[in-house]
This record gives C-alpha cells, structure tokens and sequence, in this order.
C-alpha cells in the first residue's frame, strides 16, 4: 500500500546561514572589497577566503580550550594566551547585531557597543567563535561599561577591567598594573594555571612576532605611490581579531613578502596622483568597512590609521627589562597604557602628536576622522584633532556616522568632494 | 662616493642592531680591569679621573689612574688666604682636566666605565640569576632622593674649605672619601682588606670608618635590590652634571616621534621617567643618567632617541634594531631562562 | 655562557691579587763596594725586609740592632735599650753582633688624647771593652771600654687602635640587617590587602 508522505514537521528547518540577512550584509561588503578593485594581492586571497567562510558561511571557528572575549584593545591578551586560553575580540561591525542591540541601549548611542551587545545575546553568533568562559570587559567608554551589566544579564561572565581615566599620574600607573595583576588572578581561577615566566614568555613571543608583521606592513604602506591599499589593511586586521595569531601572521609575513616584491618591481597599487588618507577616530570592523571602502572607491587611497581596530592595536610593542614575572607583568601593562590614544583618556596630546607623526611620515594629503553617532569622547576630541592638523596644513573631513547603509549617498557626495578638494591642492602646491 | 653607502648604511643598520647588553658587558669588564689592575701594567692617568677608581687602589701601584673627588678634597683644604689666591691656579686647572676627561664621554663614564658602576651591574646579574625581583621608588621618593646627591657634593666642597682655615677638625679630611663605599671595597680587589677596619684613635675617626664601612655595607644590600643604588647618591655625578652641558656625547630626543609607550622607562636603572613622559626636551639626558643607552636599545620607533657624538649620530633607535633585539630576547619560541 | 666565562675572569684576578702582596722590592744590602767604616764602636739597626722609605718602628715591633766595631760585628757586646718612659731592658749581642730587642706598648693616654703618630724615642746604648788604657795619654786607666747610642722613635701599633674585626662586623650587620628589612617589607606589602606578588617556583 502506498504510504501518504510524512506530514512536515512543525520545526522548518531554517535555511542555511549563507542566505540569512547578515551573510548577505558580510557577502556585499566583501564584493565590493574585491571586485571593485584591480590587482589585489594574491597573499590577501587568504584573508578573502577566511571572511568569506566565517561571515558569510558561518563556519565554525572553534578552539579547544578556554575562550575569553574580549571588549577592547587594554585588554592584555598576552597573559590570555599563556594560561592556555584564546582570547577573541567581540568588538562587531555587523549592521544586523546593531540593530538587534539597539533594545537593550538608549536611541542614540554607540553601534559598536550594540553590535556587540547582539552579538552577545544570540547563542549562534557569528563569527562562531563557540561559548564564551569569559568576557573580559575594560571600564573605558561610559557605553561599554555599563554594558557590562547588560552582558551579565544576558547570562554571560564578565570581569570588569578597571582602566583609569588618566593615564599621566603615577598613581593611574599603578592602579592599572594592580587592575592587571588582578585579571591575571581571576584568569587563573578560570584556567586552572598559574602564570609562569616560561609561558609568559612564549605567550609574549606570539604577539611580538604578530606586532612585528604588523610594522612591516605598516612599514610599506608609507610607499608611494602605494603598494596596498587600506582596505586590504583593515581586512587583514579585523581578522586579527578573531583568527589563530600563528596562522594570522604567518600571512601576513606572507603579505609583506609580496609588497617588498611589489616594491622593488615599481608596481602601484593606486594612482599617483591619489590622494593619501590618514584615516581616524571610531574603528571599522568588518563588515561596517563602509567609510574606507567609500574614500577609496572614490580615488583615494587610506595610507595610515589611527583607529583601535587596526593601527592601535597593533603597533605598540614591549619591552621588558628583567624576565621575571613581576617585571613582565608589569611591563605589559604599561604598555597597554601609557601609548594608548584612546579619547577615553583625559588630555588627548598623545593622540595629537602621534597624528602629527603619522600624518607627517606617511606624506598624506588629508585626513577622515569618522565618529559613530552617539560617540561622546571621539567627538569631544574632534575639535583639537582639527586644530592641530589644520594648523599643520592637513585638511580633515569629520564624518558622523553608524552602521546603518541608508547614508551611503550623502557620505559619497562628501568624500568625493574632499577629495577632489585634495587633488587641487596638491595641483596648486609646489610639490 | 656612491659606492661608500651601501656600506654605511649596513654599518649604521649593524650597530643600530647591536646587542647593547654584551656590547656593556664586555666594555664595563674592560674598563674594570683596566681601572682596578692597570697600575700593574704601569698605566697611570692621572688623578683627575670622571670615576671612581679609587685613590685608596694604590697597594701595590694597582690603580691606573684616582678619582677626582680625592684629590680635590685634599687641594680645598688649605687656608682661604691660600686658597683663594695662588692655589686657586692649582684648582682651577685640576677642573679644567677633570672637565676635559668627562666632556669626552659625558655620563657614559658611569655607564660603561666606573667600576663601582660595573661591581653594581654585577651585583644585579646575581640577583637577576637568583631570581628576586627588584625594588623601585615611587615617584615622589624619587623626588626628595636625588637631591642628596648635590648635598653630597656641597659637603664634599665645604667641609674642606672649613678644615682649610681650621673651624672643622683635619681628621675630616676628604670627608666623602671616608664614607665612600669605594674606598671600602675597591682595594679589596688587590687584596686591601685595610679599609674595612675601624679607626678607634678618636670619636671623629671611629665615627667615619664606621659610617664607611656602614654605606658599604648599604652599598651591597642596596644595589642587590634596587638596579644602580649607589649612582643615584653619587657626588661624582653631580659634580658632573655641572660640566655636561659641554659634553660631546649627548643623547637627544624627538618628541615627535615619541608614542610615550614608556618602553625606554621600564628598562631605565635609575627610573628617569623624563626620558618616557617629556616630549618637549630634546637634550633629555637628567642629571641621574648614566648613558647606559638601555632606552635606546628599547626604543620601538624609529629616530625617537639618538646617541650624538660632537653632532654625528652614532647609535639611534630603530624598529628593526628593537625587532631584532626583542627577537635575541623574547621571540625565540623556547625561553632559556 | 656568560656566567661561565664571567667566573673565569674572576679566577684569573686571583693572581693578580696575589701578586699585589709581593709586589714590592725586596730588600737589598749595601753594596760590596761601600766603604767600610771607621767608627770604634757603632750601632746600626737591621732594616726588615720590605721596608720603605717611609718606615716606621710600631711597638711591639722587634728590633733587631747590630753592633759593630770599624764595621766588623762585635759579639757579647752589652746592648742596652731604654725608653722615653723608663723602661730598660739589658741583652749581649750574638756571634754575628746581633742583639734583638722587643718594643714594648707603653703608651697609654686616655682615648681623647690618644694620637695614632705618637712619636716615642728610646735610646739603645751598646758599650764594648776596648784595647788600650784610654783615651786620654796623659791618665792612663786600666779598663777601658767604648760606648755607643743609637736614639730612635716608635709609634703605637695599628693594633691599638684600628679594628679589623669590627669594621667587618658593621659591614655584615648592616648587610643582614639591610637585607632583611627588604625582605620583611616585601612580605609584608602582601598583607594588608592582598595584593597579587608573584612568587616564583613556589
């Protein structure tokens, strides 16, 4: 007898990931980032393909062991990776996790910290970096510290970082050495290790080797005419955040390697006559590439940076006087302090000067400062970071924006006015 | 002339790349047999010397050379009419060679060179081999400390004076030799032992052998604990900072470039935070330095810190020079220790 | 590697140390080509090997005197030797007219007026029977003798007022005291409000 077929479940199953609205968000940003341009570097082929399957397929990032997300840069990850664990940034660019933590913040706030915040709250997040046994949270912006409540109450574990406001007094120093000191207790509660100079060590010879890759890097892009553009840049670092570091520098040394050979043949990777961008303020994480991808579509080219997703995260490197716990321990503090030109600090001098610097070393023509709507410290700080480059003689366009995709038009008419306003300068003025 | 730069470039890119802790290592050595045992070898450089090659090193003619602070102690102390009309002359010239000798190597004599300085940096390698971490000052300790380096060398200059015309007995002739550790320890590398008894002849002379033996005693405890005690109370030092401004070794600072990451603070013996927080300054060498040019090894970027000799760089800090150096250091995969 | 060849270099300075002992010149009689002298009856003391220009008799010091006539060494000569204070003690020369006296510590001031240089002078007074009835033609005696005097001077010894032994005491107390003190501070920082010290191997 023929048998009717099974009545359908009630439970659909849901379609696969790749076709869910935040793969088509990832999967469009990703286009635009190799299609509109010619001649990407074959070593970025790797970076592509890593985005491409963690953003737009939802493949599985899993890692053995112990996972600790973490909220920001200040947080030593050094000291994450000795006791065994992996340390993953949750900082998220992703218009679909925004929108969804747009309920547990006010109206007008960070997309930073709501993305994250959606992030937290869906148990398949992605990128699927697995359960989180810890989320190490820094009391840096007003906005990411009260969201430490919210991420507790979605029922994850937070320890909260305690970060001073300034980074100038001696007594900031030690407060912030002892906030360390105290992460690496709980840390040790969580993994069941203790921190040994040994692991340490070892710990600290990864992110070196990583720092020291990101230099290179950095080191090229003062090429000109370029050897790569800034958006591969900020792709290569956003995977920082969230790929094995081994694997992680391994290509870009991969990177480098091809930009020294793109060097000593004479090729370029933008015109001329492009303009040369630093770009600065709140960081864009994948996929929110929106403003660099904008100011190079349009011609120009994002030489430096000066946001916490790329260059701060990367540049500074420490040193360490004497191989003993306390001296390391130590030492990384103060390097995740004293260089740090975050706005959420008190006086911005460093943050002006090291704009300056770069601004000056890498020959740029002027500079993007993006500030997320609801930002209250980067637009603080817009005024003096105008000044100064202003009285310097670079030109800068602030920008306000968020995650959302509706701006595009009005931010394209800006920026190509900027940079056409840059192209006749650079005309009118005796090269 | 072309064909003179790529050579130079790849010496610059060698020495920049140096590993300055061997590099110290060897030199302090060097200089400390030769400061302690040259005499035998029949060296003398005289008694006008930036360091303290102890003038109580003469058993057996074993020093090449005396301190300066010795002999100036003993030329201040005549009578003010004296003093203050031919021997002047005497004086005057004693400082101009002193002066002389230290503008050569401004405070790089204290870094590489003087042996207490040397016998310090050995101490902490023991400490350091042993495994017990060092002390520090906080910031304000370190405000009220360094000042008693001057008065030091006020004492070191009046009390003679008052000998000279009789107010201060002469058994307080050449008070800061008396209580130099130096005077105390430097002879028992010739096999001296005579400095560490105590002079009971009067309350004057009990007092001072025993306070010499007293701070060196202080002396060992206190450079196993803190990198470079001694240098930090030191009256050579600031008699020295008086006459740096002349130096011709100078270490200069490019506020712009600096990041203020404090990498050249953590690996500074004396904790001179200038060298980390000011970025005005570029003549940024403190009275407490002693060009041991550990910051600039330390320096991640590029031209932050240079090392000038009479306006010639010599030793700069670069990122690849740091890269490489944390690379001897650190970046190895399997630590040694 | 460096410890190794840091340790080599210390035993090498051993040596050198060594050699600093003995460094100094060994003590040289006159010459054969010095004049003899002439003198009836003189005192000359033996020099100590080593000894420098700028020597020094210290009580306690053994003395050794020669006594000796037109520069042939006279034995069993009575030597006689008397100090500023009073004391005096008689001995006869040996064969080789060597007679050796031990200076005696009899400086004895009050701490306040004790001077490390006190010169004290003692007198040594060597007679010796002579041939011949006297020196005067004219009354003849029947014994005759010469007498000589040698005057000198000594200091107290370092003995009396320097001390190795508590010099070394204060430099090893202050060291133990210094360095426990460091020790309890450290220990005790971690008190008051627990905070994280890193221990290392424990």
């Amino acid at each position: 007898m023929p048998t009717l077929p099974a009545e359908p479940t009630a439970a659909v199953a849901p379609p696969p990931f790749s076709r869910s609205r935040q793969a088509r968000e990832a999967e469009d940003t990703l286009t635009h980032l190799v299609n509109d341009f010619a001649d990407n570097p074959k070593s970025m082929d790797y970076f592509y393909d890593l985005f491409r399957r963690v953003f737009c397929q939802g493949e599985s990032l899993e890692r053995e062991g112990v996972l600790v997300g973490t909220t920001c840069i200040h947080a030593p990850e050094e000291l994450i990776y000795a006791l065994g664990a992996t340390p993953v940034r949750l900082c998220n660019g992703s218009y679909h996790y925004d929108q969804i933590g747009a309920e547990f913040m006010p109206a007008k706030s960070c997309p930073l910290v709501k993305a994250t915040l959606g992030l937290l709250q869906d148990s398949h997040a992605v990128p699927r970096v697995g359960k989180l046994d810890l989320i190490v949270n820094p009391t840096t912006c007003d906005q990411k510290l009260k969201s430490s409540a919210l991420m507790t109450a979605l029922g994850h574990t937070v320890h909260d970082l305690e970060v001073p406001r300034s980074k100038d007094t001696e007594h900031a120093r030690v407060y912030w050495q002892r906030s360390v000191r105290d992460l690496t207790e709980r840390l040790r509660q969580l993994t069941g290790r203790r921190l040994t100079p040994r692991n340490l060590r070892a710990a600290m010879a990864r992110t070196s080797r990583a720092q020291a890759a990101f230099r290179v890097l950095h080191e090229h892009r003062r090429a000109a005419p370029s050897l790569v553009l800034g958006k591969d840049v900020f792709l290569v670092t956003n995977a920082f955040f969230f790929d094995d570091i081994d694997r992680w520098t391994a290509a870009v040394e991969r990177l480098n390697a091809e930009l020294a050979a793109r060097a000593a043949a004479g090729f370029q990777a933008a015109q001329t006559r492009a303009p040369r961008i630093l770009f600065t303020g709140s960081p864009p994480i994948f996929p929110n590439l929106k403003l660099p991808l904008l100011i190079e579509q349009s011609g120009g080219v994002v030489v430096a940076d000066e946001t916490c997703s790329a260059n701060r995260m990367l540049y500074d490197m420490t040193a360490v006087d004497e191989w003993h716990l306390p001296d390391m321990v130590d030492s990384l503090a103060d390097k995740y302090l004293k260089p740090c030109t975050c706005p959420t600090f008190t006086n911005n001098a460093d943050r002006r000067r090291r704009l300056l610097d770069l601004a000056r070393t890498f020959q740029v023509d002027g500079v993007v400062y993006q500030v997320f709507a609801g930002c209250q410290v980067y637009e603080m700080e817009q005024k003096s970071v105008a000044d100064t480059l202003q009285q310097a003689g670079f030109p800068m366009l602030a920008i306000e924006t968020d995650y959302s995709p509706d701006d595009l038009s009005q931010l394209t008419t800006r920026v190509e006015a900027f940079l056409e306003s840059l192209k006749a300068r650079k005309r009118h003025r005796p090269s | 002339m072309k064909a003179d730069k790529p050579v130079l470039a790849a010496l610059r890119a060698a020495v920049n790349g140096v590993d300055l802790v061997r590099f110290r290592f060897w030199v302090q050595l060097a200089s400390f047999a030769f400061f302690v045992y040259g005499g035998y070898a029949a060296v003398n450089l005289g008694s006008h010397l930036p360091i303290f090659a102890c003038g109580y090193n003469r058993v057996g003619k074993a020093g090449a050379g005396v301190c300066y602070l010795m002999p100036l102690q003993h030329q201040l102390a005549r009578s003010w009419t004296t003093l203050f009309t031919g021997a002047s002359l005497f004086i005057l010239t004693g400082l101009a060679i002193f002066a002389l000798w230290f503008i050569a190597l401004n405070k790089a004599w204290c870094g590489f060179v003087c042996p207490m300085g040397t016998i310090q940096d050995w101490i902490t390698a023991l400490r350091r081999f042993v495994g017990i971490r060092y002390s520090v000052y906080t910031q304000s300790q370190f405000g009220w400390l360094k000042k008693i380096k001057y008065l030091l060398l006020a004492l070191a200059v009046l009390i003679p004076l008052g000998i000279g015309d009789g107010y201060i007995t002469r058994e307080l002739r050449a008070p800061i030799c008396q209580i130099c550790p130096g005077r105390v320890l430097l002879p028992l590398f010739s096999g001296d032992y005579s400095h560490l008894s105590i002079d009971f002849t009067s309350p004057t002379t009990v007092t001072m052998t025993a306070l010499g033996v007293f701070i060196a005693g202080l002396f060992l405890v206190g450079s196993f604990v803190k990198k470079r005690f001694y240098c930090f109370f030191c009256p050579m030092s600031a008699l020295q900072f008086l006459f740096s401004k002349l130096a011709l070794l100078r270490l200069k600072k490019d506020g712009a470039k600096c990041t203020r990451c404090g990498d050249c603070y953590r690996v500074c013996d004396m904790q001179i935070k200038a060298i980390a927080d000011d970025v005005a300054t570029a003549d940024i060498m403190a009275d407490d330095c002693t060009l041991c040019l550990k910051c600039v090894a330390a320096c991640p970027e590029t031209g932050a810190l240079k090392v000038k000799y009479a306006g010639l760089t010599i030793f700069e800090s670069t990122e690849t020079g740091f890269i490489k150096r944390c690379q001897r250091g650190h970046c190895r995969a399997h630590a040694s220790r | 590697m460096k410890p190794t060849l840091f340790a080599v270099c210390l035993l090498a300075a051993l040596p050198l140390v060594a050699a600093a002992q003995e460094h100094d010149e060994e003590y040289k009689p006159a010459g054969e080509d010095s004049r003899p002298s002439e003198a009836p009856l003189e005192i000359v003391r033996e020099k100590t090997p080593g000894e420098k220009a700028n020597f020094q008799l210290q009580a306690g010091d053994e003395v050794v005197f020669v006594v000796q006539q037109q520069g042939v060494p006279v034995p069993n000569a009575r030597v006689r030797l008397v100090t500023e204070q009073g004391w005096a003690k008689e001995t006869l020369t040996d064969a080789q007219g060597r007679a050796r006296f031990q200076l005696i510590r009899d400086y004895f001031p009050s701490w306040i007026e004790f001077n490390k240089r006190n010169r004290s002078t003692f007198v040594v007074v060597a007679e010796n029977p002579a041939p011949g009835a006297g020196s005067d033609p004219a009354r003849p005696s029947t014994n005759a003798s010469n007498q000589a005097t040698l005057s000198d001077s000594y200091s107290p010894s370092p003995e009396d007022y320097s001390s190795y032994a508590w010099g070394l005491a204060i430099g090893l107390l202050v060291a133990a005291f210094g360095g426990t003190s460091v020790y309890l501070y450290r220990r005790r920082r971690v008190k008051p409000f627990k905070e994280v010290a890193f221990h290392e191997g424990r």
